[in-house]
């Protein structure tokens, strides 16, 4: 037997019922995949199926936007539209609290960084976490007194996005940001009076970086 | 000496330091025109600047919308029927629930979340696996169901898509076949997406009207499978148009064309196919 999805809420007005009829059918055809698109950002899958009910109540609710695309398209980028105001919300939880950070980091703490050692007393696990708060302070501010355009273009490496997503973001070419990370590099060197180690910087010939203007 | 877990620790100081400087977000409507390049350039440096201290979001900006994927049985997203049934169930609630005067799309909130459901979800689960025998009829059922849906997606389909493949037959007539073929039935290819059939009638009808009927099987054990009343000879010809999908390979089909007047029917012809086996 042929299993229907219809929705048959009444809803009043023109059109409703065949809008309830289309809702249905979109449903059998594409709600798993809904479900699919938020399973790939991470989400859980309560998550996800909570997030594409809201989609789907979203294409009801903006039928009068739809302008004769394919469905899918119209679905998806309802979705897009519904993670992206996750995200904003979540964005806006983490202002005021405390970024956890990352556990090979926490666990790291508790090791000397040169031997892999763990500390042997109460006072050498607190003259390392100074230590390393230290080196985190200090880089920093290194950081904060590169130009604003160097800074965002090391912000985006730094939150792992590849050279051609920064180029798109920041709109420059795949060559300005590859000059503006290795202007970055060398005016770090000065700021930290060493060579900033500890990343891997994009192999840049030195004359497209050091005298370039960016 | 400076490791990656130090600039680790910077970035994430920098971009608790950046999100509370930046305050609010850039509305999602505001992301997506920058997206598009359509934001003015003052707002583009804003957004900029908010996505530099947010890669999760400048991430989902630059991907590409992606196509349906198939989901299998076996996948995360492969909701069972009952699952399913709940969701749907959900999203009408949720349509049921009133909409913000003045926006029909709710801006910067969070989504609802329906925990109570959720709850009901997460018992049925529990119960779901104490239930082994359960799971394994479900799985079957499940496996029977997806196939049914898939089935009934491939025939939307056919039905919505135009189509070239049609195999214009004409119809001699039971008994008036000897020379072309006996009474055998008359094959159809099985390749064929639909069949336009023309009955010919080697004495046209008196009748004002016809009916059509086709049966299945043969002889008494026949069975009307369709029918079509109040046809009008106006001097065309009569043509019906058969879908593959309507005929079952290797099953007789008996055509019956009848003249009808006063409320009184008289057979007019007969006409014998046959969907040929793959």
């Amino acid at each position: 037997m042929i299993q229907e999805r219809r929705f048959p809420q009444k809803v009043p007005g023109r059109g409703e019922e065949s809008r309830m009829d289309k809702l249905g059918d979109l449903f059998l055809r594409y709600y798993r995949a809904v479900v699919a698109y938020f399973l790939r950002h991470g989400c859980s899958l309560e998550e996800a199926r909570d997030l594409a009910q809201d989609v789907f109540v979203r294409v009801y609710r903006g039928w009068t936007d739809y302008r004769g695309e394919s469905e899918w398209n119209f679905l998806i980028k309802t979705a897009h539209h519904i993670w992206l105001n996750e995200l904003r919300w979540w964005g806006a939880k983490k202002r005021g609290e405390e970024i956890p950070l990352p556990s090979s980091l926490t666990e790291s703490m508790a090791r000397n960084p040169l031997t892999g050692e763990v500390p042997s007393t109460r006072e050498e696990e607190l003259i390392e976490q100074e230590g390393r708060e230290g080196r985190s302070r200090w880089l920093r501010g290194a950081i904060q007194k590169l130009p604003e355009n160097l800074q965002r273009c090391l912000r985006h490496w730094l939150g792992g996005l590849k050279l051609r997503e920064i180029a798109v973001v920041e709109g420059i070419t795949l060559d300005a940001v590859k000059a503006r990370l290795n202007a970055a590099r060398h005016l770090l060197r000065g700021n930290l009076g060493q060579e900033p180690k500890g990343l891997d910087w994009p192999e840049v010939p030195e004359e497209d970086g050091r005298d370039k203007q960016v | 000496m400076t490791s990656k877990s130090d600039w680790e620790a910077a970035y994430r100081e920098l971009l608790e330091e950046g999100r509370q400087r930046l305050g609010e977000p850039p509305s999602v409507e505001d992301l997506l025109a920058f997206s598009r390049g359509r934001l003015p350039e003052a707002e583009a440096a804003r957004v900029r600047e908010f996505l530099s201290y947010n890669p999760e979001m400048a991430r989902a900006l630059l991907e590409p919308l992606p196509f349906p994927e198939e989901i299998r049985p076996g996948d995360p997203a492969f909701l069972s029927e009952e699952e399913l049934e709940q969701d749907r169930q959900a999203i009408q609630a949720g349509l049921a629930q009133p909409v913000d005067a003045g926006s029909a799309v709710p801006e910067n909130t969070r989504p609802r979340r329906r925990t109570a459901e959720l709850g009901d979800r997460r018992s049925l689960q529990r119960w779901r696996r104490s239930t082994v025998a359960a799971a394994l009829l479900a799985a079957v059922l499940g496996g029977s169901l997806v196939w049914t849906q898939s089935e009934v997606q491939r025939l939307r389909r056919e039905l919505e898509t135009p189509r070239t493949d049609v195999d214009r037959r004409q119809l001699v007539p039971d008994g008036d076949r000897d020379a072309v073929g006996g009474q055998e039935p008359i094959a159809l290819r099985s390749e064929a997406d639909s069949f336009l059939l023309v009955p010919l009638l080697i004495d046209p009808p008196s009748a004002p009207e016809v009916r059509l009927r086709i049966l299945q099987g043969e002889g008494k054990t026949a069975k009307e499978v369709w029918s079509a009343s109040g046809l009008l000879r106006d001097g065309a010809d009569l043509e019906i148009l058969v879908p593959r999908a309507f005929l079952r390979s290797g099953d007789p089909y008996r055509i019956e064309l009848r003249g009808v007047r006063a409320g009184q029917e008289e057979l007019l012809e007969t006409y014998t196919i046959q969907l040929e086996e793959p």
